[in-house]
């Protein structure tokens, strides 16, 4: 089932997901409200859940559908930044973090890992689940990140490493590099996944000890 | 016979001077005991005599009879008694006195040296020892009394003069007892001895007074000694003028030595009335009443003595004429002013009142002077004092002039001017009241001057014409200084109710500018942040969706198209644009108003904040939270006001203090949110802060400021230069 309260991307979600042989859809909701009367009705497997929704959080949500079905498998979509709610709704029993641009590939996927009963978690969400892992202690997902750790930094990495050194805000980086801004923010991200530290700053006196050595 | 008497029948029935006395009453001239010791005779009926010619006259002298002898002696008696009588009054008046008492002694010695003067012509048995015992017993009884008085001073000189006064008359006692037994025959040095111990006693009591009337004025004692010395004179006078001057210089005696004498008895009287009283009538002034007295019967007596020798009713000017000028003269006055002053006393109440008609209209005035208002008061006076004008000119030196006119005055506007211009120029003057030149309208100028205040108040003429006398100007002046001092009060009232209400006035609008201005930033604030959220909420609603579908689109075209790959590079392109729009519009979004803060609450919001921080900027932010459960909620407007606090802070920090590391609290205590933002930057000068409220630069300290005191809260900034910054809240949780 597919919950989201803008109409026009539950309908994209839904035509998207059609192609795919092993996902049927078996119903929309707008709202909170019409979701759990949905969920108690159709008994969908899985369920992507928008966390804004109007009138219910939908970590919130997580709980009351719970309830019906203990079961059931909820898959977050974000627009946003996910960062704050994930630990929630993690806590709550989400099994999945989807961004709402992720490609149809994706989010099959994580339709299925999730059914199978394993937890997704969007490949851009690498940053973001560090704080989570450490409270979770999920070995997946520490594999994941802890994959990163201890690595050398790559040429771009290192380029980009000495603006940072110098002060530069990720804009000016990117506008010195001619590179996007985003591109900047995700290179930055997985350099502190790398030193295995969560402030630009820490980064920074490890980048430069480590020059020191 | 050595003198004679020009009243006495002696005189009359041809004794002369110089005669000798043969025998009286038949007994031989020697016998008299009376001529042994005294040398004196009194009471004789038959005289034999022998002249200094030779020729032997023969007197009878006619007993007088009961009432001729009483009428002859009944004043000297009259007299002694009443000296008696006044002391013993004195003495019964104040008992306790000293003073009282000394005076008793003294006139009960007097009173029996009078009685027995009488009494010792009858040659009664030892009367005239007695006499002379009483009248050497005076002095020291005198300088006695005058010791006492007023006060107690017994110096040196009076104990001494008293023991050798005293000694005197125990001399005098003693020869007069011999005398009697017949041993002694000293009469002539008695007498003198007496004498002088009497001018003596005189002399002493004369310098004690005279030290007491030069005492400083204020004692009261001079005052006494002053009235003391008024009833000597009064006493002693009329007999020395009137008496014995004309004797000592061999002329008749102007006044019987009978009715002079009864002037004494004023001495005691008034010696008396001295102790008995303790408040006296002003001694100076009736000295100074009496000197003029004198000095007009003087002159006048010598005019009146010039006029008899001109009008030739006497012949020639002496010394008697005078004399008896000078005391018809004196007697007149005294009758005139008596005469005076029963008659004024009369009719003053009846007929003649026009003294006391002024002094009630001016006490009427003065009590219903009741109106603050000027213009009443002054057309007040008006009317009552019945005047033709009045004007008022009042100022103080802070530029407040007032000018009120009644009467002649309020018309007539050339007096006006006039009158002012004499104002101005008597303002300088010393004076405070005085009477205006013939030619001004006004006739009294009263002025009156006290603190910065000046009124200077000019009275018209009567209606009647009637000028204004001197006597007339205390009372007009100070009911003119009562006027003035309405004036001064009503001004002075008048200018305290005008800057109490001008401060209430302000004080009102201060305080409803500031209810506004709070008003105003309340609404500031709620308006701030519905924009944002409504602007968040746009930016969500609209372009993220829009850019979410339309990366998700083109990902699958992408997909699709990788049969074709040739398209696949704008197709690339465009996922890549699209992905830094939703990228951007994401962050716009969350700086904006973080949806978390409603979803999740204080805390995660602040901890995503601070960790979003920390990866764009070289900044380590250690955030503490103390006593508040992770998932704990406040109302909208609170976690709103603390999550913007938080971040406007932190925005500085990042902004200004170039700090590398901040302390963020976050704690719940005693019903309330406390915030703190702590780095150890550069810090600012804390005083300057409400040089940015008044110039509205740095909104953003001063805002956060407003609104956490809008929420009922407390705010605090404390820094340092280059001691770094703390920043702390307390927002009460309802």
């Amino acid at each position: 089932m597919v919950v989201d309260d803008h109409v026009m991307v539950a309908e994209g979600t839904v035509l998207l997901l059609a192609t795919d042989p092993g996902i049927a859809v078996v119903g929309t909701a707008k709202n909170g409200q019409e979701c759990i009367s949905e969920v108690k009705a159709k008994k969908p497997d899985v369920v992507l859940l928008d966390i804004n929704l109007p009138d219910i959080c939908g970590i919130d949500l997580v709980d009351k559908l719970k309830e019906i079905n203990p079961e059931i498998k909820i898959i977050m979509l974000t627009g946003q930044n996910p960062q704050e709610y994930i630990t929630v709704s993690l806590d709550k029993g989400a099994q999945g973090f989807l961004l709402k641009d992720c490609s149809k590939n994706e989010m099959t996927q994580a339709i299925f890992t999730v059914n199978q009963g394993n937890v997704y978690f969007s490949q851009s969400m690498g940053i973001f689940l560090r704080s989570a892992v450490i409270s979770k202690q999920e070995n997946a997902e520490r594999e994941q990140i802890e994959g990163l750790l201890g690595r050398t930094l790559t040429g771009r990495e290192q380029e980009i490493m000495n603006f940072v050194a110098k002060g530069l805000h990720n804009k000016e980086i990117a506008a010195q590099l001619g590179i996007k801004t985003r591109t900047v923010d995700f290179h930055v991200s997985n350099i502190l996944l790398k030193f295995g530290v969560s402030s630009r700053l820490e980064a920074v006196l490890s980048w430069t000890q480590g020059d020191k050595k | 016979m050595t003198n004679t008497d020009p009243y006495g029948e002696g005189y009359k029935l041809g004794i002369t001077a110089g005669d000798r006395v043969i025998s009286i009453d038949g007994i031989s001239t020697e016998q008299f005991p009376s001529v042994k010791r005294w040398s004196e005779v009194e009471g004789a009926n038959y005289i034999e005599l022998e002249s200094s010619t030779g020729t032997k006259k023969e007197l009878i002298l006619p007993k007088p009879g009961i009432t001729e002898t009483l009428s002859e002696e009944l004043p000297m008696s009259l007299l002694g008694l009443s000296f008696w009588l006044v002391g013993f009054i004195t003495w019964v008046k104040r008992p306790f006195l000293v003073q009282a008492r000394s005076l008793y002694w003294l006139n009960w010695a007097v009173g029996m040296a009078i009685f027995l003067a009488s009494a010792s012509s009858r040659d009664f048995i030892l009367a005239r020892e007695l006499e002379a015992f009483f009248f050497s017993l005076v002095p020291s009884l005198l300088v006695n009394f005058i010791s006492v008085f007023p006060k107690v001073r017994k110096n040196t000189l009076n104990t001494l003069s008293i023991k050798l006064l005293s000694c005197v008359t125990g001399l005098v006692l003693i020869s007069s007892l011999l005398k009697v037994v017949g041993l002694l025959w000293i009469t002539n040095e008695l007498r003198s001895l007496m004498l002088i111990g009497a001018i003596v006693g005189s002399l002493i009591a004369l310098w004690n007074l005279i030290e007491l009337i030069l005492l400083p004025d204020h004692k009261p004692e001079k005052n006494q000694a002053i009235i003391v010395l008024i009833g000597l004179a009064v006493g002693l006078l009329p007999f020395a003028i009137f008496t014995a001057i004309p004797i000592v210089v061999n002329e008749i005696p102007v006044l019987n030595p009978r009715i002079s004498a009864l002037f004494v008895a004023s001495v005691p009287i008034i010696w008396g009335y001295v102790i008995v009283n303790k408040y006296l009538p002003d001694g100076k002034r009736l000295l100074e009443l009496m000197l003029i007295y004198s000095f007009a019967g003087l002159i006048a007596a010598g005019f009146l003595s010039y006029l008899l020798v001109v009008l030739r009713i006497r012949n020639s000017l002496n010394l008697g004429v005078y004399l008896l000028m000078l005391l018809i003269a004196m007697l007149m006055f005294l009758l005139l002013n008596l005469i005076e002053l029963a008659v004024h006393r009369i009719t003053g109440k009846v007929v003649f009142t026009t003294q006391q008609e002024f002094r009630k209209k001016v006490d009427e005035l003065n009590e219903s002077l009741a109106s603050i208002n000027e213009e009443k008061m002054v057309s007040q006076i008006v009317n009552e004092l019945d005047l033709e004008g009045v004007l008022l000119i009042a100022e103080d030196d802070q530029g407040w002039y007032l000018q009120t006119a009644a009467g002649r005055f309020l018309e007539d506007l050339k007096e006006q001017e006039l009158l002012e211009s004499v104002y101005f120029k008597a303002k300088n003057r010393v004076e405070t009241a005085e009477f205006m030149p013939a030619d001004c309208p006004a006739e009294v100028f009263v002025k009156f001057h006290s603190e910065s205040f000046l009124c200077g108040i000019f009275l018209g003429h009567r209606c009647s014409h009637v000028k204004f006398q001197n006597w007339e100007l205390p009372e007009l002046t100070a009911l003119c200084n009562q006027v003035a001092q309405r004036v001064k009060a009503s001004h002075d009232i008048s200018r305290l109710s005008r800057d109490i209400n001008g401060m209430a006035i302000s004080i009102l609008e201060t305080q409803q500018k500031s209810h506004g201005l709070r008003n105003i930033n309340k609404s500031l604030f709620r308006t701030l942040e519905e924009g944002k959220k409504a602007l968040a909420r746009e930016i969500h609603d609209g372009p993220l969706q829009l850019g979410l579908d339309v990366s998700r689109r083109l990902k699958q075209l992408s997909e699709d198209l990788a049969v074709h790959p040739e398209k696949n590079d704008t197709l690339l392109t465009m996922i890549d644009l699209i992905e830094d729009l939703n990228y951007e519009l994401r962050s716009v979004c969350t700086s904006l108003r973080p949806s978390s803060l409603n979803d999740l609450g204080l805390i995660s919001a602040v901890e995503a904040m601070c960790q979003q921080i920390m990866l764009k900027e070289l900044l380590v932010i250690s955030l503490e939270v103390q006593s508040v459960a992770r998932d704990r909620r406040f109302t909208e407007e609170c976690e709103l006001g603390a999550y913007r606090f938080l971040q406007e802070g932190l925005n500085n920090v990042i902004k200004h203090s170039g700090a590398s590391r901040v302390e963020v609290g976050i704690e719940l205590f005693e019903g309330n949110l406390g915030l703190l933002i702590r780095d150890s930057g550069k810090g600012f000068d804390v005083t300057k802060i409400d040089d940015w409220v008044v110039s509205g630069t740095h909104f953003g300290i001063i805002g956060m400021r407003e609104r956490i005191k809008g929420l009922g809260g407390d705010f605090s900034i404390q820094s340092k230069l280059n001691q770094g910054v703390t920043l702390q809240a307390r927002i009460p949780i309802k």
